[in-house]
């Protein structure tokens, strides 16, 4: 080493390395000019912040701000002494073979610990968090853009939906109860005399018996109807003010009962006529959800046109 | 055929002129019965009911075994919002009349509108009194809809609805069973 006052160039590729060997006898000072005395020498704090005087004989080698590993000394007086041994620099570490900075780093470590620790903790929690932080935010981000796209599309879907609804219900309200003239299917053959179905009643998959779109209820007394399409046990009966019209509604809360397919309502000869073994037109009217009667209108109380003597077999009955 | 269209989102509330009502329906003997719960049903539709308002009129000092009474709790029960009023006079003549009902109807039709708590009001009445707490209903926004019979509403009210319904053909007079005696045999 050029600048060495005591022999220290055998240091430098053994003596170094023994240096770090033997690194609890030495210590690294960082010299700074001695305010205390003004600015006269260098002096130097170690840990425990006690003051060590550069040795003199060595003002020349050492400059302010210059990191050395010294051997400290105490005299009688309890005053420190530093010998500076090796200038520790940047390219010095970096030229050192990577045993010798290890050793160097972890005895620096181990001196410092205490002090590094804090502030590196601090440090490395706040990067790691904003790291953190940026990529939970970049996940949300895309998370809500996908969860917007889809609430979106369903809000689409749903308007056209509520469109196609409306234009269903506007298509089939209607201002006046008409019965269709066209029967979907016709139960069975016009010409055939009324009898009771051999055959059980087909159920829709929502267990509700299966109803033509038209047929016929037989009047079978002056207080009751009958029809193989009444299958429920209980009904509610309600007549329109016309008197035209009776909606039988098979309910499980029904104030009438219904035995063997015949329903008997109360006050039934007053409001329509009887007459032996009339039949009546009659429906399923969703609009009211139940079984809609046509009677015969008060003003000719002859019974409703039979099957029989309807002009046209494919439309029964027109209205 | 009508201008308007029913949208199922609509938020409906029906205000029922009792006496109205109960005038127009033949009866024949006890049958049939007024099924106002039935009516508002099928005049509402698909669409939300708010509220559902019956006005009537009593007489004072009335207790609750008096027939009247008793229907209007009944009402209650079914759910509806009943507003009577203790004002029901007898004329010189003896008939009995009824006051205070109409505006109060009107009152609350128009006070539920400016509030803004329905879109549709349906007014179950045929009476002229009415048509200008509809236009000022209307003026406020809202649809109005009259139910009426065919014999007894007035055309200024069917003029001034936005849709008119006629009640003869609805079937809401409810039925009873037949009384036991037999029962009808076919013969």
């Amino acid at each position: 080493m050029e600048n060495d006052p005591g022999n220290l160039g055998d240091y430098w590729d053994t003596g170094f390395a023994r240096l770090i060997k033997d690194l609890d006898r030495y210590t690294l000072l960082e010299f700074e000019v001695n305010r205390k005395f003004g600015g006269k020498g260098l002096v130097a704090y170690t840990d425990d912040n006690s003051m060590v005087i550069l040795r003199s004989g060595y003002e020349d080698i050492v400059r302010q701000g210059e990191i050395w590993m010294c051997s400290v000394t105490k005299n009688d007086n309890g005053i420190r002494y530093a010998r500076p041994m090796e200038q520790v620099t940047l390219s010095m570490l970096m030229q050192m073979n990577e045993n010798l900075r290890r050793a160097i780093e972890d005895s620096l470590w181990e001196r410092n610990k205490s002090a590094y620790m804090d502030a590196f903790r601090e440090r490395f929690a706040e990067e790691e968090y904003s790291k953190i932080r940026e990529e939970v935010e970049k996940e949300n981000r895309k998370k809500i853009g996908d969860l917007e796209a889809k609430i979106s599309e369903l809000e689409t879907q749903l308007e056209q939906k509520k469109f196609a609804l409306e234009t269903m219900a506007a298509d089939s309200s209607k201002e006046e109860i008409t019965l269709t003239s066209e029967p979907v299917r016709s139960p069975r053959p016009a010409a055939q005399p009324w009898t009771p179905r051999d055959e059980p009643l087909r159920l829709e998959k929502d267990g509700f018996p299966y109803l033509p779109r038209a047929f016929k209820v037989r009047r079978f007394g002056p207080r009751s109807f009958q029809s193989e399409y009444f299958t429920g046990r209980r009904c509610y009966v309600h007549i329109s003010p016309s008197r035209r019209f009776v909606l039988i509604r098979f309910h499980e809360s029904g104030n009438i009962y219904c035995f063997n397919s015949t329903i008997s309502i109360g006050g039934l000869e007053k409001i329509s006529e009887y007459v032996e073994g009339a039949e009546y037109n009659a429906e399923y009217s969703k609009k009211y959800e139940g079984i809609l009667i046509y009677l015969p209108s008060s003003r000719s109380p002859g019974c409703a046109p039979s099957i029989n003597t309807c002009p046209d077999d494919s439309r029964p009955w027109e209205i | 055929m009508t201008l308007f269209a029913e949208h199922s989102y609509s938020r409906v509330m029906v205000f029922v002129d009792y006496m109205n009502i109960r005038e127009c329906i033949p009866h024949a003997g006890k049958d049939p019965e007024l099924d106002l719960l039935r009516l508002t049903r099928i005049l509402v539709g698909g669409r939300d009911l708010i509220g559902a308002y019956v006005f009537d009129a009593s007489r004072k000092y009335r207790t609750e075994n008096d027939a009247a009474i008793r229907e209007q709790d009944r009402l209650r029960m079914d759910g509806f919002r009943v507003i009577s009023r203790e004002s029901m006079e007898k004329t010189s003549d003896g008939r009995l009349v009824q006051k205070e009902v109409d505006v109060s109807l009107a009152c609350e039709m128009l006070e539920h509108a400016l509030l803004n708590h329905f879109d549709v009001a349906i007014v179950v009445s045929g009476d002229r009194d009415f048509v200008p707490a509809m236009q000022k209903v209307q003026a406020a926004g809202k649809r109005v809809e009259v139910a009426s019979f065919k014999g007894s509403v007035n055309k200024e009210c069917i003029k001034t609805a936005d849709v008119y319904r006629e009640l003869d053909d609805i079937p809401f007079l409810m039925m009873r069973p037949a009384i036991d005696e037999g029962g009808d045999n076919g013969e």
